[in-house]
């Protein structure tokens, strides 16, 4: 495969498509976050609800929901600490352990059901994988990005993304799925 | 989608007042033709009849029937937008939601938490959400 951004409004996913979403994707499909982006969350939804409808496949790993889980938590995080007036608050010390985060990490979990329940999951084939290949991408993005371009150069996944990372960064072989800004 | 109609007649023996109750149950199975509600394109053609259902005093009754798989985006777009338009307490006095799954409540909880504080505060909201999403 060679490197090639498309269209998220223009793809239609097919039922032979393999997907890996990244956390940027999940984060604005499962995340509450109000009126923000919501662009994209018009375009990912839809993206979601077409390829349901088309079967295609969907894979999740875990540290995409490791990254997941810890957005969602630091995001919730920074909201307790706004609407508390508590801006030197310590994430571990004082949040960590309390009612509201208790209540979030039950919502989280039972996000990650749902997500689970429309994912296939996937191993993160670290036995196979060649580290070189991702501490030469890490150069340029961060580590987990260069490990999802190889994990999906291995599986033959389209990353669908909302990070533009994966555009300005070149070199590697993988088709990008992801909003196109369009000038009117 | 079955709307209900009723009518309270005379209150006292010198006027006569005609009330006119308007119910509106709306089952989310019929609005969005299936059992995931998932695009924000679906949520925003519920927010169009909760919206005239409010301007025009009825009560609306929302059951989620049937519905078993709900994103974030159909919600805000469906009731999270509400709060743009609306106050609380017209909200809370027009709209009631029925037969979610205990999962749906509670992120629908959030939704409707997270848009009020989007909604009050847009700039700051964004300058806070911005730091977690673009260090992801």
């Amino acid at each position: 495969m060679g490197f090639e951004v498309i269209d998220i409004s223009m793809y239609s996913p097919k039922n032979s498509d393999l997907f890996l979403f990244d956390t940027s994707v999940w984060m604005h499909l499962f995340c509450p976050l109000g009126g923000y982006h919501e662009k994209e969350q018009r375009a990912f939804s839809l993206f979601l609800k077409k390829a349901q409808s088309s079967k295609s496949s969907i894979f999740i790993t875990s540290l995409v929901l490791c990254e997941f889980a810890n957005a969602y938590l630091r995001s919730d995080f920074k909201l307790w600490q706004k609407r508390e007036g508590r801006f030197n608050a310590n994430f571990k010390k004082e949040f960590v352990g309390s009612n509201r985060y208790k209540k979030t990490v039950g919502i989280i979990a039972s996000v990650i059901n749902n997500i689970l329940s429309i994912c296939r999951k996937e191993s993160d084939n670290f036995n196979v994988i060649e580290i070189n290949k991702i501490l030469n991408h890490f150069q340029s993005i961060d580590f987990n990005d260069s490990y999802y371009l190889e994990l999906s150069s291995k599986s033959e996944f389209k990353i669908v993304t909302a990070d533009y990372d994966f555009i300005k960064y070149r070199n590697h072989g993988q088709k990008i799925v992801t909003i196109i800004e369009r000038k009117s | 989608m079955l709307e209900i109609n009723g009518r309270a007649g005379q209150v006292s023996g010198i006027r006569k007042y005609l009330v006119r109750v308007m119910l509106l149950l709306l089952l989310l199975l019929d609005i969005i033709k299936a059992h995931e509600a998932i695009s924000f394109a679906d949520g925003k053609k519920l927010f169009r009849i909760i919206k005239d259902g409010i301007n025009s005093k009825r009560k609306i009754t929302v059951d989620f029937s049937e519905v078993t798989f709900v994103t974030v985006p159909f919600l805000n777009a469906a009731f999270g937008q509400l709060f743009k338009y609306f106050k609380e307490d017209e909200i809370n006095n027009h709209l009631i939601i029925i037969n979610l799954k205990d999962d749906t409540k509670q992120l629908l909880e959030e939704v409707i938490e997270r848009s009020k504080e989007y909604y009050n505060d847009p700039e700051s909201f964004t300058e806070i959400v911005n730091d977690i999403i673009y260090g992801i």
